[in-house]
């Protein structure tokens, strides 16, 4: 049992570590920093704003030490969540057991180390797919050799059903992620049959738990067959336990509501059902939300009540008593087979089309992920699909809840990117210059022969060198990458596929409007969408862009990863008449106030700016006072009604451009 | 950057339909000095690459001194009007953390229903960059007789092929082999499967007695780089002959006469007298004024005729 936990320092998060060890947690789930996933220091301009929000700064060897501070490794259970920098975290890891004088065989834990589903929905990855899978299959062949007791990667179907994906669609991306990186392992060449049997059976899963949780638990019984299936079939593995299907789960978070949040307590009990009823399919670890997790980072107190829930389940009751209760019953039994077929399906498909790393780069998978997300909106908009709370039952008595924000959920010092760019000041000037030299120098040569990057990281954290020093090498040596975004040019549909959608009155009428406002312009009003900083969920900015262009608009979509100055340039050479910001990962005060910076310089400050992410009541406000016109938080998930506010919007500019930011 | 914002203000009066900002467009295009630049016309069917081949071209240029402007058209929603302009965000290939680098300038447009050639606010926004670039590419999404209307109006057009695709059968059998003054088969980096394109291709232009270096064939990959330098110096080299005024003027002729049929129609080149006349009207037109207002004129005169030919006799 742990909770995913991280942010600010390394020591606020040590303390917190320490504190959730005390109440009864086995292991650590560490959360870092997207400038730590995407291999920056606090001092890049990439890092602006993003030091310390979504999780803990890690940029050299003493920030690992001060988060690890009195914690036993060797007893330890860690799970990291990193990817693009995967091999670097771990080095650091294992460069702090080394001055502890442990042996790294002892240390035990996880590395996410999952690259593609960073291209398909989480965005923090860095280099260019093939390259990316070097690291990945480099930490995974140096843990089967030096550290037995690791999971060097947890191929991650979560995100993908955070990204909309439809169970069929889940498993079958699972199976051929798990499948491109096994082939990579065995393209290598260095890796012999029995070692190879051992790294099939190190693979372990990291699985979305939904709402559905009947046809979730069909799902997990039909990962475990086909799991054995690949594993047989197409990799010949001998060893039963090699071929088993080990998991590890996090609830789908989301589904959890802004409105009525208490209700999301219930969701997330009900979803852990999914993951535990089941014997035959039980989940190895859990993971759970907290109650809050749309309204921002929650609190210790919050992350709490979803580990009393775990606590409950698997002492109070007597689920764990049992063998399997679902055994050969027909209807899971036709659950199962139906899902399998299903997925099976799609994995050919993705394997006629030459694997996974081909339908990522081709932008396949990434569109199948993005209509599959937009029916979903669809019906929940229409109301198909219920929500409690939010489309149905919205009634709410008072809550005794301070729904105001402040105080419930935990906001970030802004001190602290000052702070952590200080931080690396200090370290860089009390590092021994030379050894940091050459051990740069080393990895360099490394990175540019096949040796294995693993032991010449770890030697590269001993030697002082930096996270954004080890991630700017690897972006000069391999180049940096912008995945497909899965919408626009060739590659979304241009019309809604028939059958699923025809355009309501409102939708009708929204272009009829759209039309107006493209005479009274002279040319039709353009949006420009884009993500600045390093937050790469673009789940809910793609499905901006996909419904602005159904109602008329000429929609430039700009993708993530784009600095604020970019942002402006581009809303200048577009002749963009709007600009929609999405940013999700809590750095919104610094992003937008740069974004209003370049604007004025470029003399654009006439053009729009509506953002929309998780900003707090009190940052609203903020946001408001630097001229943003309109605000949209996961509150507003009806696309219909936020088309309808731009559209409002640019007519009111038409009648009075001079007309103050509304309130 | 001034000129930016000065460029892209001309830019939105370009696509700008209302009357008053047609004369204001006619007004600054004559002001606007000669045009300096190279057309290029960069086209090739979705999933060829060929955004991430003009991210690298765009650095090379740049490495090798030129500057570019790219205009990228997307194609209209038949249904609701919009569009979805991707290609900008598949340009950005190397680090954003610094803009002020000189970057290609890019302009996304939609096609706005027209299904072939280059619409007019495309036509203007070409003229409009390169006056100010050494190069300007269009970038347009298609393989076969659409694009042989582009062609028409750049100096240099650039087709991408994807190995193992079916592009280049589908090429072969479009009858516009010849249209092309260099064919890339990008993703070199497949290997035997590139190569096997690049023969393909070969062999159908050698049977179809094609010359032996038009139109130039090279294979490009932006995972390695191979290609990349060659492809923006044959692009270049032809920056040395720029097209002479008579070049640029029947590429003008060719424009209008294609805006005009494709607004009119067959029968709106009958009234005007027949192709012949029609492309002589316009020529004699374009000593006067851009071709933008000889579209609006041509369009006049052809709705008075029309109007005409209407009109019970007394």
């Amino acid at each position: 049992m742990r909770t995913y936990a991280g942010h600010s320092t390394a020591r606020a998060s040590n303390e917190l570590f320490k504190r959730n060890l005390a109440k009864g947690q086995t292991g650590l789930s560490v959360a870092f920093d997207l400038p730590t996933q995407t291999g920056y220091d606090a001092d890049d301009p990439m890092a602006r704003g993003e030091v310390g929000k979504v999780g803990v700064p890690v940029s050299h060897l003493g920030d690992m030490e001060t988060l690890f501070a009195d914690i036993p490794l060797a007893h330890m259970n860690t799970s990291m969540t990193i990817n693009a920098t995967a091999p670097w975290l771990l080095a650091l890891y294992v460069a702090v057991a080394d001055v502890r004088g442990l042996n790294p065989a002892t240390l035990a834990g996880t590395t996410q180390n999952d690259i593609i589903k960073e291209y398909l929905s989480r965005g923090t990855y860095m280099l260019p797919p093939a390259a990316s899978m070097r690291l990945t299959t480099d930490l995974i062949v140096h843990t089967v050799h030096h550290m037995p007791k690791w999971n060097p990667i947890n191929i991650c179907s979560y995100h993908l059903q955070e990204a909309g994906a439809t169970p069929v669609q889940e498993l079958a991306y699972a199976l051929v992620t798990a499948m491109a990186v096994l082939d990579a392992v065995k393209a290598r060449g260095d890796v012999d049959p029995a070692t190879f049997s051992r790294v099939v059976g190190r693979i372990s899963f990291f699985v979305n738990a939904g709402i559905r949780f009947v046809e979730e638990m069909c799902k997990l019984r039909a990962f475990v067959d086909l799991w054995d299936r690949v594993t047989r079939l197409r990799y010949g593995v001998a060893d039963a336990k090699h071929r088993r299907f080990r998991y590890g789960i996090q609830v789908n978070s989301l589904g959890l509501t802004e409105q009525q949040p208490e209700n999301n307590i219930v969701r997330i009990v009900l979803e852990m059902l999914a993951v535990t009823l089941s014997k035959q399919a039980r989940a190895r670890a859990v993971q759970l939300p907290a109650w809050n997790e749309a309204l921002g980072l929650p609190t210790p107190w919050d992350q709490q009540w979803s580990l009393r829930a775990q606590q409950i389940l698997a002492f109070e009751t007597d689920l764990l008593e049992y063998d399997d209760l679902f055994d050969q019953n027909p209807v899971v039994e036709r659950t199962v087979r139906d899902l399998s077929e299903g997925a099976w399906q799609e994995v050919q498909q993705v394997l006629s089309q030459g694997g996974a790393l081909e339908a990522v780069q081709s932008g396949y998978i990434k569109q199948q992920l993005v209509r599959s997300n937009a029916r979903r909106l669809r019906r929940i908009e229409s109301g198909q699909q219920v929500v409690v709370g939010v489309n149905r039952f919205e009634q709410s008595e008072p809550s005794p809840l301070n729904p105001e924000g402040r105080g419930l959920i935990l906001t970030v010092d802004p001190k602290v990117e000052q702070d952590q760019r200080q931080n690396i000041e200090r370290w860089r000037l009390q590092r021994n210059a030379q050894a940091h030299r050459q051990a740069l120098e080393q990895l360099r040569r490394a990175a540019q022969s096949t040796d294995n990057l693993l032991p010449h990281s770890i030697r590269a954290a001993r030697s002082g060198v930096t996270t954004g020093e080890w991630g700017n090498l690897m972006r000069e040596l391999f180049g940096d990458y912008r995945a497909p975004t899965g919408i626009g040019g060739g590659a979304g549909p241009s019309r809604p596929p028939p059958n699923q959608h025809t355009p309501g009155e409102a939708t009708e009428h929204l272009r009829e409007r759209l039309q107006n406002l493209s005479r009274l312009l002279g040319r039709r009003p353009k949006m420009v969408v884009g993500k600045p900083g390093l937050d790469g969920h673009s789940n809910g900015a793609e499905q901006i862009a996909i419904k602005a262009r159904d109602v008329g608009f000429d929609v430039v979509y700009d993708g993530i990863r784009t600095t604020p100055q970019r942002l402006a340039i581009t809303v200048v050479e577009e002749g963009a008449h709007l600009l929609g910001l999405s940013i999700l990962s809590g750095s919104h005060m610094d992003l937008v106030k740069d974004v209003m910076h370049h604007l004025g310089t470029l003399e654009h400050t006439h053009v729009p700016v509506v953002v929309g992410g998780i900003i707090p009541e009190t940052d609203a406000a903020q946001l408001t006072a630097l001229g943003v016109r309109r605000i949209f938080t996961p509150k507003s998930f009806r696309l219909q009604d936020i088309m309808a506010e731009l559209v409002s919007l640019l007519e009111q500019q038409q009648i009075d451009p001079s007309l103050p930011p509304s309130p | 950057m001034n000129t930016r914002t000065e460029l892209a203000a001309l830019l939105n009066l370009a696509e700008d339909t209302r009357p008053e900002s047609r004369r204001a467009l006619a007004h600054a295009l004559s002001n606007l000095g000669p045009e300096r630049g190279l057309r290029v016309g960069i086209t090739g069917a979705p999933g060829s690459g060929k955004s991430s081949l003009l991210s690298s071209l765009d650095a090379e240029i740049r490495r090798l001194g030129k500057t570019l402007a790219v205009i990228a058209v997307d194609p209209t929603s038949q249904v609701s009007g919009g569009s979805l302009l991707g290609d900008r965000a598949r340009m950005y290939r190397h680090g954003t953390t610094n803009p002020d680098e000189a970057a290609a300038f890019i302009r996304s447009l939609a096609t706005d229903g027209r299904l072939g050639g280059l619409s007019r606010s495309v036509f203007a926004a070409l003229r409009i960059l390169n006056a100010h670039f050494d190069l300007c590419f269009v970038e347009t999404t298609g393989v076969g007789q659409n694009e042989t209307e582009v062609s028409r109006v750049v100096d240099l057009t650039v087709l991408v092929i994807q190995p193992a695709s079916g592009d280049t059968l589908q090429f072969i059998k479009s009858g516009i082999m010849e249209v092309p003054d260099v064919i890339v088969v990008n993703k070199a980096d497949l290997g035997s499967i590139a190569q096997r394109a690049m023969a393909d291709l070969t062999l159908a232009l050698e049977a179809q007695g094609t010359a032996a270096d038009h139109p130039t064939r090279l294979m490009t990959s932006t995972v390695t780089s191979q290609g990349i330098e060659e492809l923006a110096k044959i692009i270049i080299a032809r920056t040395a002959t720029p097209p002479s005024e008579s070049q640029r003027a029947a590429q003008a002729i060719q424009w209008v006469c294609s805006e005009f049929t494709a607004e009119h129609g067959g029968h709106g080149v009958r009234i005007m007298g027949g192709k012949d006349a029609l492309r002589e009207h316009i020529a004699l037109a374009l000593e006067r004024t851009c071709p933008l207002d000889v579209m609006v004129e041509l369009s006049q005169i052809f709705c008075k005729r029309m109007a005409r030919e209407f009109t019970p006799d007394p």
